[in-house]
């Protein structure tokens, strides 16, 4: 039977938390998040500003709330080009010559047992800091995860009944591989899917906190976030609301997730809860 | 047994080659080698090129190849260009930081997890399950320079703990050192707390169903014993494995953390080469990561192995 797990609820309650505003900051906020005004520095939060302010007296409420536009804009963006290329990868190496599977398979598997986030510092030595560059380092650092999920599922897939019977009218590797393989893998993909924004979320935050992701005067999460460790002892109220937005967005992914894989794969994973 | 060693320290040889290659490659390819990075925009011709042969750019790709893995051979992983220091030389003296930050965060989070783990398997739907489901949750989603900001706050302003955030060696004072590294220490732990407790969790509920279980709870087997020694080295590989690789990777992965408590290791030493775009030491750590973590995937592997011979290893993951 289908339904709703505790998980799946917590998920998208605690994704809307996050979603809602960040789709709001699209057409409006309270005030321009870049807009300093230096006599509010530090506020309290009060019916004025909600969260409080800044260092520079710039509106919380509003730097996080396209703070975590950017946040859900660049994840979605990065997953969904390293599931691309995840996919793809995968089926070359398991429809593919040997070597080239050999290949791309162990090094999926160093990829995977590397940190992920050196793999995204060491990329963003090469490009550069900024945006763009970041989400190609956290698209690299995703692309394994999806390689050997497609490669083993479709290693898995190629002897069926239903494959075998595709080949025997005749249909190449790569008319079996999208028509009839990838549509049968979708669950899994999207349930990955769902759980690697998270850890994309995660890693672009953790970038920027390191100042090599999204650059001022645009917020972000892990930028508002190192800007507060300066002043951690003298103010620590500014530490709080970034944090918090960037674990409930995490965590609702996460949750998310595990509860999509519950309710596509119903008993299988009720183990692993 | 032999051949499976074998076997395992080949692919463990291949994985090492494509990205010692690989790392090569993406390096030799940029534009603006590090001659011209050295020479600055003022430099004249001739400094550049004197440096270009200096550093063997001069040569051609294949000779450089060469040159680059007759130094991986012996060790010699290039000069650094910001620190002017061999890579080798620099990664050694930081290694005395990483490694017991690595050491200590992994042994209390495997013992956690084992402990945790075993009790919610045990009592699986009980409260204490609910709790780890809980901690599972918000560990692995927790960011760890949040955590980390939050427990200076709490340690500092709160408790008014000093000397957070000086880094004193323990040979000099084993005090100053604790207080150095205690938090980093706990922050480290949770992050690998998560995917941890959840695959000792589940393993757990796996050994505790089978039929030899039952029997041994006939058959009037203290529990303790039962689920700590006899269940849980069922159960053990694939947290084994997963230690393993989770302290592997710390050993690079601990650079925001390092960074946030300003200690001087392996992490925090990566940190300075991104941003001072020192690729000879990018590239020299990047080797020698890769290098722990294979080795460290092949120790536990082999260790895997040797518990339980009937695991399939392939499963349980690796490179």
């Amino acid at each position: 039977m289908k339904r709703i797990t505790p998980s799946l609820a917590a998920g998208i309650t605690l994704v809307c938390i996050v979603l809602i505003p960040a789709l709001v900051s699209l057409f409006c906020m309270p005030y321009d998040p870049q807009a300093m005004d230096l006599h509010s520095r530090f506020a309290a939060p009060s019916a004025q500003h909600l969260l409080g302010c800044d260092h520079f007296g710039r509106d919380l409420l509003s730097r996080l709330m396209e703070a975590s536009r950017l946040a859900l804009a660049s994840g979605l963006f990065s997953v969904f080009l390293g599931a691309l290329g995840g996919i793809i990868l995968g089926i070359a190496a398991a429809l593919g010559p040997k070597w080239l599977e050999t290949m791309l398979m162990r090094l999926a598997d160093a990829l995977m047992a590397f940190p992920t986030i050196l793999t995204a510092l060491a990329l963003a030595a090469i490009l550069g800091r900024g945006t763009a560059p970041s989400i190609i380092a956290i698209c690299v650092a995703m692309i394994p995860t999806f390689s050997r999920l497609t490669y083993s599922m479709v290693c898995e897939g190629r002897a069926s009944l239903y494959v075998r019977a595709a080949r025997s009218y005749g249909a190449g590797p790569l008319r079996i591989a999208f028509c009839h393989l990838l549509p049968s893998l979708m669950g899994r993909l999207v349930t990955q899917l769902t759980s690697s924004l998270g850890s994309a979320v995660l890693l672009e935050s953790s970038l920027s906190f390191l100042g090599l992701g999204i650059q001022p005067p645009s917020s972000s999460l892990g930028m508002m976030l190192s800007e507060a460790r300066a002043y951690v002892l003298t103010h620590p109220y500014q530490a709080l609301p970034p944090g918090l937005v960037l674990l409930v967005m995490v965590l609702g992914f996460n949750l998310l997730g595990d509860g999509l894989n519950d309710l596509i794969f119903d008993r299988r994973r009720a183990v692993h809860g | 047994m032999g051949k499976y060693v074998l076997g395992r320290i080949a692919s463990a040889l291949v994985v090492m080659l494509l990205v010692s290659i690989l790392t090569f490659l993406v390096l030799d390819l940029i534009p603006g080698n590090a001659a011209i990075v050295a020479v600055g925009v003022e430099g004249s011709a001739e400094t550049l090129a004197r440096l270009e042969a200096g550093l063997g750019l001069d040569r051609s790709l294949p000779q450089r190849i060469a040159d680059y893995y007759r130094g991986l051979i012996s060790l010699d992983l290039g000069t650094s260009s910001y620190y002017a220091q061999d890579v080798w030389s620099l990664i050694k003296q930081r290694l005395g930081v990483t490694i017991p930050l690595a050491l200590l965060s992994t042994a209390i989070s495997f013992s956690c997890a084992l402990i945790l783990g075993s009790l919610a398997a045990y009592r699986r739907g009980g409260l204490l399950d609910g709790i780890c489901r809980t901690i599972v949750q918000l560990a692995g989603s927790i960011p760890s320079f949040w955590l980390s900001l939050l427990l200076l706050i709490l340690f500092s302003s709160v408790f008014s703990v000093a000397g957070i955030g000086d880094y004193v060696p323990p040979s000099v004072s084993i005090r100053g050192y604790v207080t150095a590294v205690f938090l980093p220490v706990i922050v480290l732990a949770v992050g690998q707390l998560g995917p941890m407790l959840r695959l000792v969790r589940s393993s757990m509920i796996t050994s505790l169903g089978e039929d030899w279980y039952a029997s041994a709870r006939v058959k009037g087997l203290g529990r303790g014993r039962l689920i700590f020694v006899y269940a849980l080295r069922h159960a053990i590989s694939g947290p084994l494995t997963l230690c393993g690789n989770q302290l592997a990777k710390l050993l690079g992965g601990t650079a925001i953390v390092e960074s946030i408590f300003s200690l001087p290791g392996l992490g925090r030493l990566f940190l300075t080469a991104v941003e001072m775009r020192d690729l000879q030491l990018v590239q020299g750590i990047v080797i020698f990561i890769t290098a722990l973590v294979v080795l460290m995937n092949l120790v536990f592997d082999i260790l895997v192995h040797l518990v339980n011979p009937a695991a399939d290893s392939r499963e349980a993951g690796g490179a």
